[in-house]
């Protein structure tokens, strides 16, 4: 079934072998015609390499030397108590749901918690397929699409989320990856679907449980209908050396706002890509981006926007902390589409390099196929600025308290974007715990 | 108070300063003048502690002790302020909650317990007023987004926060407009008192109508060239700096 | 506010003022490419065994390697073997010892080019080394580098008189086998420029050459190599314009610039090469490998580039920053009108501690042009205290052209400073409005608003080069803007 699978310049690697294992033991259902065509294309295409624009900084030739096997399908009671801990669990007024290597644990097949309707991607396939291809095609051939098309053949089940009302409650997916000692590999899907004139704030929380952690291949669609808004968060917090590819795809309807914060703050490889469509005027997605690099961790983030109509706007704000023998990569394109006049793009990324085997990259890129836009960026990498440095000592702080200080305000230009503070202040804690001087940090919160 | 003895120092390889000498008692305030790229400016960030300002002669003691010898934080602390030419701005960092660690920083090395917070609020309320500052200056970054007037006034403010014993203001006359620059005078004098010295590094004589300083120094090539009382800076401002410096040379 | 479509058309049809053939008979290798190819073009010019080698190790690598196609540009397939590597004017008997014995026919080629060369030799002080084709064929002011020591000949010169200075330097900046291009010029490379300036020296005049590309179907691959010696100083001219041609031809040439301690290289390049008519049929491939390498401290390496011609520029001069405080630059004009396609930019290589670089790129696209800037800022662990500002901006005229800007930052030295900056935009309209109100043309308006746009990078260029920049500039531009 697979006449590309080894061809002569590119044989098969052990994971690509593993994967397609996966997918002759998939049963048929209702998306197999899509599911097929995705496997094929992914087996022609093979695992990105570092020759693919963007995995230039992210070389995936030791997971492809490995075999994977799907993730144990385990019920909430499994779990031990302490996954439950939420970023957000311990606050009241959040609430949550559970997935655990992708299969959502939902006390009822069709949920509704404080006006969004839950449902599992398995259950819709079930009733009304059709409804689900808009979020799933087109596939595309794109390396940062590659993924994707591997989750979209071998995703067992997911969560399907449709946000009816203006949503004043934030709601919690909290993805479990737990292992059982082999080389799992699990495919969470979530499909966020926004109604006209809805809104509502979602965040995707990924941790670990357990010693074993899975290769997680996530994916996450969301649509946004006219004049809807969706702040989403996804926070990658899983522990130790797992790796996790995340993929993002935004589309987004006439008048609509998006505000997306991915955070990284843990695992071994943490590749997180955002595509965001703005397919209809006046549109606008304001992406932030905080990604910490820690010990030994590798961090790429690529996001791809793309302004596809007259009149749309977008943000993009990244901050990269590199400390240890981290890197971090933040790979960002504003894409403007010919007639999409009047598009207006910003980037701003900074980098903050603090140790000598740390290592930071960036990308910021812009493509412009129409003349009436306004579209600029900014980049910086490098240390503390000494001109700050220097005024806070003047005025006599000590220099571990006002280097602190500066790495905190570094990154405050994401924080105080969020507009959930209970989200936020887990986020800071969790954060300043991978900062140098973390004991200073606290204080001063 | 201030004693400066024959002060070299050099910035990116170039002489800057070239021996000046300089003694600032308790109780007196200081003018020090001169045309640009004179040295004043370089003066003021030697003595608050620059790393990248190089001291290659001479001492500078301040109340018995050596300056040079510490780093700029434990100037601060000691009690030396400046008040920078151009404040650097920094986002993120609350401009309260820099004054307050800061405050806290010099009661903890004179073995002062921290100042509690709500009498801190109230302290900073009052010297705002006093200051004429704005109530949104107490959730903004530091120096984020004020205009020259405003940065200029939150220097005085942090300096009538911290009390300092010496206060060096760089330049922070420029920038204003009569009625701040009314203000920030006030400020100042607010501050004079017999135990405290204030050097004022400036361009112009307009700010020593509102502070009347006990001497005049014109600094030029790294040198103090002439010393008088105010009545030298008002000979400056009439006859410009050429004659100072042909004197010299006569 | 935009003029009458009738006027947009006229000045769009702006002609290429430089397009013509000079008839000369050609002595011609048959098109093709073997080891046969390549050893045949080493005999032809004399070489020693070593240069053979050289070019069979290149082209033997060359053949296991793939044209790249990263690059944001879109071409028919090139075949590399319908293509004659070499051609040269006919007089190898009597080579012409000064100006007046070059062939009449060639000198009144260089007079419609505008370029007068013994006149402007003179006046300017400016010694020009002709490239014809592909043998150097006129030099003057040899005599008067000669006193200063400075060695500045054709490339086929300095292998007969300069073997040892040419088979030291040769490739130690751009390998034999750096990219596909570079390799494809290693193996075949016809001629080019030699400069060599003894330590401590300051090359007494601006070196000049202008390249022409003539013959029909031949390709030029071009090679110059410029070392500056401890403390020397030089600064280098390269200017081109070529006939008119239906047919693309290939352009793939190698420079390479090398800078001991202390020395300085300015090099500074107007191209202005056939881009194609307005339906982007025919004009000039020119995938240029360029790169300099300040192997000495304190040294540094400038390149200045106004890019206006060719229908596809492939080019990033680069720097090596090896040297401790040594200094690279980078500024440019890249103009894309019609259906020209650039992909341009540079990469800066920190490698010594405290060196420093600065970029700044500005490109602009007309018509249904793309053009983009791709720049590599590289700071490894070794490089305390490195920095880097670059400045990208881009200026649209029309919507149906591109412009894209792909820059890559990798830092790994924490006490480094790496800055970038981009915009893109468009003339304004309130600019534009502003200048008619004031009587001034549309034409002259979009002129002034442009030099403007560009001048932070025309102030980097040699007077002479300045001029002439400008002009091009309004030529290529003439009607983007209606």
């Amino acid at each position: 079934m697979s006449p590309a699978l080894q061809t002569p310049d590119r044989p098969a690697s052990a994971a690509l072998r593993s994967f397609e294992a996966q997918w002759r033991t998939r049963p048929a259902d209702s998306l197999s015609p899509v599911r097929e065509e995705a496997m094929q294309r992914f087996l022609k295409l093979g695992l990105p390499t570092m020759r693919d624009e963007t995995w230039r900084y992210t070389n995936l030739r030791s997971l492809a030397a490995q075999s994977f096997v799907d993730a144990p399908r385990m019920t909430r009671g499994e779990i031990e108590p302490s996954a439950s801990l939420s970023l957000l669990g311990g606050t009241e007024r959040a609430a949550t749901v559970l997935v655990i290597n992708g299969h959502p644990a939902l006390p009822t097949a069709d949920t509704m918690i404080n006006g969004i309707e839950i449902n599992t991607i398995g259950e819709i396939a079930r009733l009304d397929p059709k409804s689900l291809l808009r979020f799933i095609e087109p596939l595309s051939d794109a390396d940062q699409q590659r993924w994707s098309l591997l989750n979209t053949a071998l995703f067992v089940d997911g969560l399907y989320l449709k946000i009816t009302t203006q949503v004043a409650t934030p709601l919690v997916i909290l993805h479990v990856a737990t292992g059982n000692g082999v080389n799992n590999v699990a495919y969470p899907r979530v499909i966020i679907e926004a109604s006209p004139g809805s809104s509502a704030t979602i965040i995707e929380h990924h941790v670990a449980q357990g010693e074993h952690t899975p290769l997680s291949n996530s994916n996450t669609n969301i649509a946004l209908g006219r004049d809807s808004q969706l702040e989403h968060y996804r926070v990658f917090a899983t522990g130790g050396g797992a790796t996790h590819i995340d993929s993002l795809n935004i589309h987004q309807e006439q008048g609509s706002r998006c505000k997306q914060f991915t955070i990284a703050l843990g695992g071994g490889v943490v590749r997180a890509t955002l595509e965001g469509h703005m397919n209809q005027p006046h549109a606008s997605l304001d992406s932030y981006s905080l990604l910490v690099g820690h010990e030994n961790r590798h961090v790429d983030c690529v996001n791809i926007v793309t302004h596809a109509a007259p009149d749309t706007r977008s943000r993009q704000t990244a901050r990269a902390i590199a400390s240890d023998s981290s890197r971090v990569i933040f790979n960002s394109k504003v894409v403007v589409n010919a007639g999409a006049a009047r598009s207006d793009s910003q980037q701003s990324s900074r980098g903050l390099l603090l140790s000598p085997t740390a290592e930071i990259d960036t990308r910021p890129q812009l493509e412009i196929h129409a003349d009436e836009v306004k579209c600029a960026h900014g980049a910086t990498t490098g240390r503390l600025d000494p001109d700050m440095l220097f005024y806070m000592l003047s005025r006599g702080l000590d220099r571990d308290t006002a280097q602190s200080l500066l790495v905190y305000a570094f990154l405050a230009d994401v924080l105080t974007g969020m507009s959930v503070p209970t989200a936020r202040a887990s986020i800071e804690n969790a954060l300043i715990a991978q900062l140098p001087d973390s004991q200073i940090l606290r204080k001063f919160r | 108070m201030l004693k400066i003895s024959n002060l070299c120092a050099r910035v990116a390889g170039k002489d800057i300063l070239k021996g000046v000498n300089l003694t600032v008692n308790a109780g007196e305030v200081h003018a020090i003048m001169g045309p640009n790229g004179s040295g004043k400016s370089t003066l003021a960030q030697v003595l608050a502690g620059r790393e990248d300002y190089e001291v290659t002669d001479g001492s500078v003691t301040f109340e018995g002790r050596d300056l040079l010898a510490l780093p700029a934080e434990e100037r601060a602390r000691a009690g030396l302020f400046l008040g920078f030419q151009y404040p650097v701005e920094i986002p993120g960092v609350n401009n309260v909650y820099l004054l307050k660690a800061a405050l806290n920083a010099k009661r903890k090395a004179a073995g002062e317990p921290e100042v509690d917070a709500y009498d801190f609020l109230t302290l900073i309320r009052q010297k705002m007023k006093f200051m004429q500052m704005s109530e949104s200056f107490l959730t903004r970054g530091v120096n984020e987004g004020f205009s020259g007037g405003e940065k200029k006034r939150n220097e005085v403010l942090q300096m009538l926060v911290l009390e300092p014993k010496l206060a060096i203001l760089d330049e922070t006359d420029s920038g204003l407009d009569i009625d701040a620059l009314k203000v920030v005078s006030a400020g100042v004098n607010s501050l004079r008192d017999p135990k405290r010295a204030v050097v004022l590094v400036t361009h112009y004589q307009r700010l020593l109508d509102y502070i009347v300083p006990d001497q005049v120094h014109v600094l030029s090539g790294g040198r103090i060239r002439k010393s008088g009382d105010k009545s030298l800076a008002q000979e400056l401002e009439r006859r410009g700096y050429d004659w100072v410096l042909e004197a010299q040379v006569a | 506010m935009s003029s009458k479509p009738q006027d947009v058309a006229a000045l769009i049809g702006q002609k290429y003022r430089h397009g013509f053939v000079t008839d000369i008979e050609s002595d011609s290798l048959p098109p093709g490419l073997d080891e046969g190819v390549v050893t045949a073009i080493s005999k032809k010019k004399h070489e020693p065994q070593f240069l053979l080698d050289w070019r069979l190790k290149a082209f033997r690598h060359w053949r296991t390697m793939r044209e790249p196609t990263w690059a944001y540009v879109h071409y028919k397939p090139i075949d590399y073997q319908d293509i004659s590597y070499y051609s040269a004017p006919r007089a190898p008997a009597n080579a012409p010892k000064s100006l007046d014995e070059v062939d009449p026919k060639l000198l009144e080629t260089y007079a419609k080019l505008g370029i007068p060369l013994h006149e402007r030799a003179r006046l300017a002080g400016v010694a020009v080394d002709a490239v014809f084709d592909s043998v150097s064929v006129a030099t003057t002011f040899k005599e008067k580098l000669g006193k200063a020591g400075v060695i500045f000949c054709s490339f086929s010169d300095a292998v007969r008189d300069h073997p040892r200075l040419v088979e030291r330097y040769l490739g130690s900046v751009v390998p034999t086998g750096d990219n596909f291009f570079a390799a494809l010029n290693s193996a075949v490379f016809s001629d080019g420029s030699f400069v060599y300036v003894p330590p401590g020296v300051r090359c007494p005049m601006e070196l000049s050459t202008y390249f022409r590309i003539n013959a029909a179907k031949t390709g030029q691959f071009e090679r110059t190599l410029i070392i500056a010696a401890e403390g020397a100083s030089v600064s280098y001219l390269e200017g081109c314009t070529a006939p008119m041609r239906d047919e693309n031809q290939l352009h793939a040439a190698v420079v390479e610039l090398v800078a001991l301690d202390n020395a300085q290289i300015k090099y500074s390049t107007v191209q202005n090469w056939y881009p194609g008519d307005e339906n982007g049929v025919g004009g000039i491939y020119n995938f240029v490998t360029k790169r300099g390498e300040c192997r000495g401290h304190n040294s540094k390496i400038s390149w200045t580039q106004v890019e206006t011609g060719s229908a596809i520029t492939w080019k990033y001069p680069s720097c090596i920053l090896r040297g401790e405080n040594s200094i690279g630059e980078f500024y440019s004009v890249a103009v894309a009108n019609n259906y020209q396609q650039a992909d341009t930019g540079t990469k800066m290589i920190h490698i010594g501690r405290n060196t420093k670089s600065t970029i700044v790129s500005k490109g602009i696209s007309a018509g249904h042009a793309e053009n983009v800037y791709r720049g590599l800022v590289k700071i490894l662990p070794s490089a305390a205290g490195a920095r880097n500002f670059t400045q990208c901006d881009s200026l649209l005229m029309g919507p149906q052209c591109g412009a894209h800007t792909f820059p890559y930052m990798e830092v790994k030295n924490p006490t480094a400073t790496v800055e970038h900056e981009a915009s893109t935009s468009k003339i304004g309209e309130d600019q534009l409005f502003y200048c008619l109100q004031r009587g001034i043309s549309a034409e002259d308006a979009v002129n002034m608003i442009v030099s403007g746009f560009c001048k932070v990078v025309f102030k980097e260029l040699p007077m002479e080069f300045a001029v002439e920049a400008q002009n091009l500039l309004s030529v290529s531009l003439e009607g983007a803007v209606g």
